[in-house]
């Protein structure tokens, strides 16, 4: 069998089930890489080390009860420090709430909770998952940015401290850290997991998603904490229900790919440029239906409409906190605030009303497809630590709110990992999904770990 | 809260007022230090306000704004 670090959730879930090892000791396991590679990689804000023993013997005392199970019983999870967790201390990655310990889980904690999971600790996020860069290393290299502003959750996943991990996105911040550190990352359709106990962004942007290193632990989550929740009313009964085993295909089908070239192209740099070309050629000669999609008129415009209600709605959600403290806020968001206070009122009506027509437009012209598929990001993780790269390839998906997947797909001539997303229309989760693992057993993606961890 | 940007005003006037209102808010210092992310902030409301949208965009809001004219509203 492999190192106990090297399972993804699912594997691990079903081993400790079959008792071919503990939770207690997989915990064990972890807690043993974390304490040799976080002082290099920096990924966490709190390791709850004892809070996961006993979480793991519980866990273990409940296999000797009849019942059913979910699939992560006894399986650690890094949390975003931007969830809430009952108990724990909780900082948003920012000075002004280094002390804070809330009293109750965010929703979504709680159904991991409750689906017999573990929470390993907090790992770290740029200050309020906004754009300042966090202190978190690169496992591929230390001088480039790990991205953000699921920063430390992304970098765990990628160092095999846990198997999966909590992040949010406003606008790329699931996605992009993913891509950057070679892990699997889903965002799933806005209103489909409650985001009640996350600290808030952008209450019309802000998006619960989670890394992994399979397609199918990313499935499998969705189902453990998706639904209706009385405390988010964003959230919705999913049509179709739950997921199951429906992203999984049957062997004859093949998937109808719309690869969107265009602005993506014109920002990315050549070697992406060919590498998501190669990706598609490759999958068309396993049998997918490739062709181009154009892009909607209403998406010239549309990243000017995301930062104008995104800020706006940060400004609100920030307004008692920054107006007391304004000195502990991080440069970046602290002058992002303030200038949207300024923002025009009909600048965010347009803004809303410029995301109404390109979902529109989007849903209208994704008919035709399963998915659309792109580069993940528009190079690999920059070389840059004053920022945590450009979300603008996750943007227009935040925008619209529908799923997307991000896969890795290979490495770039500096050994930097490369990957590429896939979208499908709001709700359609199942067929986001249902496209990347099919793509990731065709390209079989895995590509193993960071050179620097052993 | 910074107005408009108003019809025909160009990027630069709105860009100029927008800073102009951030240094009453905040201050000098601030908007010096912020001067990036105040341009692009200015830019990007300037360049949503320059969408226009077709009744046809959103039927519904515009159905439910009564056309009411000057003698209805007096009587």
């Amino acid at each position: 069998m492999k190192e106990l670090h090297e399972l993804t959730a699912l594997d691990a879930g079903r081993a400790i089930v079959e008792r071919k090892f503990s939770a207690a000791e997989y915990v064990e396991a972890l807690l043993t890489r974390i304490e040799r590679y976080e002082p290099d990689l920096l990924a966490w804000e709190t390791v709850d080390s004892e809070g996961a023993r006993h979480a793991a013997r519980v866990a273990d005392q409940s296999l000797d009860s009849p019942g059913r199970r979910g699939p992560f019983v006894g399986v650690p999870f890094g949390v975003k420090d931007i969830y809430y967790t009952a108990g724990l201390r909780t900082t948003m990655s920012s000075t002004v709430f280094q002390d804070f310990v809330p009293d109750h889980d965010a929703t979504s904690i709680a159904r991991m909770r409750a689906s017999g999971m573990v929470v390993l600790g907090k790992s770290v996020s740029t200050e309020f998952a906004s754009g300042d860069p966090p202190r978190t290393r690169n496992p591929w290299d230390h001088e480039c940015t790990p991205g953000g502003s699921s920063s430390g959750s992304a970098v765990a996943v990628a160092a095999r401290m846990c198997p999966i991990a909590t992040g949010s996105q406003t606008a790329g911040s699931v996605c992009r850290p993913a891509a950057y550190n070679g892990v699997v990352g889903f965002k799933p359709t806005f209103g489909r997991v409650s985001r009640f106990g996350v600290y808030p962004l952008s209450w019309s942007f802000d998006t619960v998603g989670w890394m992994a290193r399979s397609v199918s632990d990313c499935a499998a989550m969705l189902d453990v904490v998706s639904g209706i929740d009385p405390r988010d009313p964003s959230t919705k009964a999913a049509p179709g229900g739950s997921i199951g085993e429906s992203y999984r295909s049957a062997a004859e089908w093949k998937p109808r790919i719309g690869l969107v070239g265009e602005y993506f192209d014109d920002q990315a740099t050549p070697e992406v440029v060919s590498h998501t070309q190669a990706v598609a050629d490759r999958l068309a000669d396993a049998g997918a239906h490739v062709e181009t999609f154009q892009l909607p008129p209403s998406f010239d415009g549309l990243h000017e409409a995301h930062l104008v209600v995104h800020y706006s709605e940060s400004a609100i959600a920030h307004r008692e906190t920054f107006n007391r403290q304004p000195n502990d806020y991080a440069p970046n968001i602290r002058a992002s605030i303030e200038s949207a206070t300024l923002l025009p009122l009909s600048a965010y009506v347009n803004g809303q009303r410029i995301r109404q027509v390109f979902y529109d437009e989007l849903h209208t012209g994704l008919s035709g497809y399963d998915v659309i598929m792109m580069a993940s990001t528009p190079s690999p993780a920059p070389r840059d630590l004053s920022s945590t790269g450009d979300p603008m390839f996750q943007t227009p998906w935040t925008n619209a709110g529908t799923p997307v997947v991000t896969i890795p797909t290979g490495l770039s001539a500096d050994g930097l990992p490369l990957g590429v997303q896939f979208v499908s229309t709001a709700w359609d989760d199942a067929g986001a999904l249902r496209a990347a693992h099919w793509a990731e057993r065709v390209l079989d993606a895995e590509i193993g770990l960071p050179p620097s961890l052993g | 809260m910074v107005d408009g940007p108003f019809p025909s005003e160009s990027e630069q006037e709105f860009s100029d007022r927008f800073r102009a209102a951030f240094v009453t808010r905040w201050g000098e210092e601030r908007a010096s230090a912020s001067s990036a992310t105040v341009a692009r902030f200015a830019r990007a409301a300037w360049s949503v306000g320059q969408h226009s949208f077709s009744t046809d965009d959103f039927p519904a809001f515009y159905l439910q704004v009564p056309q009411v004219g000057p003698d209805e509203v007096s009587s």
